[in-house]
């Protein structure tokens, strides 16, 4: 009976939702045509705000055009279905001068300021534009006489750094990529994968995600810059989770980006991704707690990209270096050792795969109208570079935007990470560095060592007013004994400071992999990848997570 | 009454008789098979038990589109299934409800279920959200009942005892077009979109089917269709001194197709559009004391913002402390009318009831209609004033004092509400009448003028980029005017801008010199606090239909509006060259 039922109500919810994202900005003028309507508002703006006293010298405009779909599935049944989209304008005006204009040492924007608008007429976007002009222009010229004032009162120590350092102008279109989403084959594949968690009671949640997102930038600046741009990903999720017997939650996810639906995982690899989800999470719930820990550990290539986003990354965005209140931990580095001499890490927002892999980390251009610059910033263990917006540094070679100024709609531009790049050479092979470890646990005769498999995320501090440390979060982590044998265990935080992490840094294999993820900061999440091999590190230290204490389902599971 | 089906019982095993076509059979079997081994067998050592559960499952397939100037903004295009789960723990006389903690939150388990009927997944969801809402419930629970020891918090009954109902609704939902709305939104913020002194203005249209499954451990049950629909359109500009003047739409209904007539809702935003340019271009209101008109929508939301609030039955929380209360009280709504009861509080010729089980007013919709609340208790009238007299407050199945039992009045699930909302009175006055009796009382008082609004704002409806009307002042206490007039006892009139009503009209309202015999419904969203503090999840707007006549207040203040002042913008609007 509830065969039949199910399979009547599908039609109908199929019914329903035979849409297409296209249809939600059908009516949207040609590209051209919007680039066209915002340089005259900006040209018009530039002109008559000229007659002010202190008048804009510097002014982009950037809108987002976002359409995105997605489906939702749980243990075989759809759960959400859905397509949304919306079209965000923001401005950018400067006032005073490059050197110091209404940013200077101030927070900027610290909450978004969303602004929506359609794009049906040019008439409509230089409304729209003329409104946030007017607002802009009035707030940076609060802003600029608080600077002014408090260059009065405080040391500035930027130097002859830019707030907005010069650029080219450019002009750069891409082509458009059009979203190819059907709610109802969607439902049926995530369906098929999510079914694979029935028949495992002991699982509290077993997913199956699917999402689309468009973006289409337009952007003009007041140096002539004109810029379309066209991003599509799909993205599958599959995640589940169950309870130990100690309360704690156990969660596990497996995440696939591409830009073409026909580069995701098939439906055989996405069954067989979720059975061993499902197989590690039964492991992970009869693994036992970890004591805290300190000794040597192997990061995968995942965690290790983790760990250099967080540790490195941030530290070497080039805005931070300027702000009095962050540790700055590299600033005074440049040109001395940081890493082995075999490891180089690079930035390329051009890079758009790795291996198989697409990732997110890649733009032609940043929110800035700069194009993205590969940035060598370890060349063979030396620290070479920063990562730059158009708010830049003094010293000499860092007065110039390598195209990292990055933001979420509605948030001011800083230096951001692109796509992190872990380059060694003379790599070990996996067994040779996991030999190498039990070596050094024999040396120090330690009774194991760590090897962190995959980690879900992390996060670091940069203030100078809290301990400059950082936190990444596994969920698969083995104990590694001397015999060579492994003990899958969980619990546990890798945490520690970046210096002491840098210097204990051994050596690194030859199987890089990619972990794709959005990376939260002062100016939103942005999409970032970080590509690493495997790593070894002399001292680690971990602690134990936190962890829920809530016990067991009181009721055993219906049916059982 | 036509399409609504009422069936009393007293045994949960009666339920599936019931069952209406569209009901899932199978999302119900699942409810009533969890519901009852929750029921048995949830509980702890030591610990207190379940004395009630509530299952409410909320289907919504949504639409939501903004536009503007001829092309669409953002959208939405949804469905959903989601469990709300009531859960009460201890006895009638004490459970976990009501409680304030300094880490208040909203209490009510929700979580997402899948959209089709698979049993066996639908049990486990539920199951799930019962054990979470179970140990949240005990720990809110142990903490509450030390609360009340340590501080002799003197509390009610903390949940009524009421018959239970099965009730399942037999009214089909419209089928809903995405494109259709997307259109229909498009099209309408074409309207005015070449107008230079319009500095932006929204479409929103929001449609959706809601549909409400309802379990509870007392044997009622419901399905109850509670669609909504609205058109909302705001306009703004500024006027010569820099001041933000602004003007909305607002159309309320119960079905997309009822509402969605493009051609009429684009002459009512041009009718929008006229009167905002007219108000930009008005003198400011000075300083004003004196009798004021209200007529209209205007009539409307004071009856909605001023009075229907205070026909709310407010339930004092247990507070965990003298510094949450503290905290909260503040915050807290409070009907000024609860301790008036017995007493009149309005005109001796007034009665005011609720009735959420009329679908009209004189063929014109109402919008507060519902056949079961969310309680599944069935909707009747509810007397509050007779005769000006408060007889009643609106309540829910959490008793107060004064107040044992519901009066079916939780229209949403998050409290008490009012729903249509009628005034009645047996001395109306003709239109000519009452702007005499206006002027009569203006020359009485000495003053040049008395004031009309025909227009006011309502604090549903927020315009982007613009600053609330409300700054500074707060809800209740006064009411700005969109549409005002100084009326002269020549007859002239002049309509005047950023007037604000201010005072204690509700006060004002016990001795009014008139209103009018002419009746008009309006239908609009208020949000209402009262009930269990625990299930408060924010600002839930409700459908309300007001149905009152024209309201004569004899002393008024009015002042300039409190607010943001710009500049006006420094590059001429695109239009303009």
């Amino acid at each position: 009976m509830h065969k039949s039922i199910q399979h009547c109500q599908r039609l109908a919810v199929f019914s329903a939702l035979l849409f297409s994202v296209g249809v939600i900005n059908a009516e949207r003028l040609e590209d051209r045509n919007v680039l066209s309507a915002m340089a005259q508002e900006l040209e018009r703006s530039m002109s008559v705000l000229a007659e002010q006293p202190d008048p804009p010298f510097y002014i982009s405009y950037e809108i987002t055009d976002n359409s995105r779909a997605y489906v939702s599935t749980s243990f075989g049944e759809v759960t959400r279905s859905s397509e949304s989209g919306g079209t965000f304008y923001d401005v950018d005006l400067r006032v005073g001068n490059p050197q110091m204009d209404n940013t200077h040492l101030a927070n900027r924007r610290p909450f978004p300021r969303v602004a929506y608008g359609s794009l049906a007429s040019q008439a409509g976007i230089r409304n729209y534009l003329w409104l946030l002009t007017d607002r802009s222009f009035k707030q940076a010229s609060e802003q600029l006489v608080n600077v002014r004032t408090r260059s009065e009162t405080q040391i500035d120590t930027d130097g002859p750094a830019f707030d907005l350092a010069p650029a080219v102008e450019v002009a750069h279109s891409e082509p458009k990529r059009s979203i190819q989403f059907a709610h109802t084959q969607w439902e049926k594949r995530l369906q098929r994968a999510s079914n694979v968690f029935n028949g495992h009671p002991k699982l509290l949640s077993g997913n199956a995600q699917a999402s689309v997102v468009k973006n289409v930038r337009y952007f003009v600046n007041s140096e002539g810059s004109r810029i379309q741009s066209d991003e599509l990903m799909y993205t599958i999720v599959l995640s589940a989770s169950t309870k130990a017997d100690d309360g704690s939650n156990l969660n596990l996810s497996k995440l696939f980006h591409s830009r073409k639906p026909s580069d995701l995982p098939s439906n055989r690899e996405l069954t067989r991704t979720a059975d061993e989800l499902v197989t590690m999470l039964i492991d992970l719930r009869n693994a036992p707690n970890i004591e805290p820990y300190t000794g040597p550990a192997i990061l995968s290539g995942r965690a290790a990209g983790v760990l250099f986003h967080e540790i490195l990354g941030h530290r070497l965005e080039g805005h931070r270096l300027k702000q009095t209140n962050d540790a700055q931990t590299f600033k005074d580095k440049i040109n001395q050792r940081v890493l082995p001499e075999s490891m180089s890490v690079v930035f390329d927002p051009a890079l758009e795969k790795f291996g198989d892999t697409d990732l997110l980390g890649t733009y032609a251009f940043d929110n800035e109208g700069v194009a993205g610059q590969k940035v060598r910033v370890i060349e063979d263990g030396i620290l070479k570079r920063f990562l730059l917006g158009r708010s830049t540094l003094a010293d000499e070679g860092f007065r110039e935007s390598n195209g990292h100024g990055r933001k979420a709609v509605g948030l001011s531009s800083v230096a951001r990470q692109s796509n992190l790049l872990v380059e060694v050479e003379d790599p070990y092979t996996p067994s040779q560095l996991e030999e190498q470890m039990i070596s050094i646990l024999k040396e120090r005769d330690l009774e194991y060592g760590l090897y962190f498999d995959d980690i879900v995320g992390g996060f670091t501090i940069t203030q100078r007013s809290l301990p400059n440390a950082f936190t990444v979060r596994p969920v698969i982590v083995y104990k590694v004994y001397q015999d060579g044998s492994r003990e899958l265990v969980r619990g546990v935080d890798l945490i520690g400071t970046p210096l002491a992490v840098f210097d204990s840094v051994i050596a690194a294999a030859d199987d890089m992999a990619v972990f794709n993820g959005q990376c939260g900061a002062e100016s939103g999440n942005v999409p970032v990848s970080a590509i690493s091999p495997s790593i070894l590190v002399g001292q680690v230290e971990v602690q134990r997570a936190s962890q829920s204490r809530a016990i067991l389902p009181i009721l055993p599971p219906p049916g059982s | 009454m036509s399409g609504i089906r009422r069936v009393s019982v007293t045994c949960v095993l009666l339920i599936s008789t019931f069952a209406a076509a569209e009901e899932s059979t199978v999302l119900l079997q699942a409810l009533q098979d969890e519901l009852a081994r929750s029921i048995e067998g949830l509980e702890l050592e030591d610990v207190v038990k379940p004395h009630f559960i509530g299952y409410t499952v909320h289907t919504d397939r949504s639409i939501t589109v903004n536009a503007s100037k001829g092309g669409i903004e953002n959208v939405n295009n949804d469905k959903s299934r989601r469990l709300e789960v009531e859960m009460r723990v201890g006895s009638r006389t004490l459970d976990n409800s009501n409680y304030m903690s300094r880490n208040f939150r909203n209490q009510r388990v929700n979580r997402t279920l899948a959209l089709e009927d698979d049993y066996g997944l639908l049990r486990k969801q539920i199951w799930l959200a019962t054990d979470n809402a179970y140990k949240d419930s005990i720990e809110t629970y142990a903490a509450k009942e030390a609360a009340m020891k340590n501080s002799q918090q003197e509390t009610t009954l903390d949940f009524s005892t009421e018959e239970p109902n099965v009730f399942i609704d037999e009214r089909r939902s419209q089928k809903l077009d995405f494109v259709d709305v997307r259109n229909f939104a498009r099209e309408l913020s074409e309207v005015g979109q070449d107008e230079a002194f319009i500095y932006d203005s929204d479409v929103v249209a929001f449609t959706n089917q809601h549909t409400d499954t309802y379990l509870n451990s007392e044997g009622s049950h419901f399905t109850r269709r509670d669609d909504t629909a609205w058109i909302r359109v705001t306009a703004w500009s500024q006027s010569d001194d820099g001041r933000y003047v602004s003007d909305f739409l607002y159309i309320v209904g119960r079905a997309w197709k009822d509402i969605a007539d493009l051609p009429k809702v684009k002459r009512e935003v041009t009718a929008m559009h006229e009167r905002l340019k007219a108000t930009r271009e008005a003198e400011p209101l000075d300083r004003y004391n004196g009798p004021v008109l209200f007529t209209g929508q205007a009539a409307a939301e004071l009856a909605g913002q001023v009075l229907a609030r205070n026909l709310i039955n407010y339930k004092k929380p247990v507070f965990e402390n003298d510094s949450v209360a503290a905290m909260f009280n503040r915050a807290m709504l409070v009907s000024t009318l609860k301790e008036r009861l017995g007493a009149r509080v309005l005109p001796r010729s007034w009665n005011v009831y609720d009735d959420p089980t009329q679908t009209t007013y004189k063929g014109i919709d109402l919008v507060g209609h519902y056949p079961v609340d969310s309680d599944g208790l069935l909707t009747r009238r509810v007397n509050l004033v007779e005769n000006g007299i408060l007889k009643m407050l609106l309540s829910d199945r959490n008793p107060s004092e004064d107040i044992q039992n519901s009066t079916a009045s939780n229209a949403t699930g998050a409290g008490p509400s009012v729903s249509n909302l009628f005034i009645e009175g047996t001395d109306g006055l003709s239109d000519d009448e009452l702007t005499q009796l206006l002027l009569d009382i203006v020359e009485e008082n000495g003053e040049e003028f008395g004031v009309r609004i025909d227009r006011a704002a309502n604090p549903f409806v927020q315009i982007s980029g613009v600053p609330s009307p409300y700054l500074g002042s707060q809800i209740g206490q006064a009411i700005p005017a969109i549409s005002a007039y100084k009326v002269y006892p020549n007859g002239d009139e002049e309509l005047v801008r950023h007037a604000v009503v201010r005072g204690n009209l509700l006060r004002e309202m016990r001795n009014l010199p008139g209103y009018s015999s002419n009746i008009s419904v309006h239908n609009s969203n208020y949000m209402f606090q009262g009930g269990d503090v625990s299930a408060f999840s924010g600002n839930v707007p409700v459908f309300v239909s007001i149905i009152t006549p024209d309201i004569l207040i004899e002393d008024a203040s009015l002042s300039y509006m409190e607010g943001v002042v710009r500049s006006l913008p420094i590059v001429p609007h695109p239009h303009t060259n």
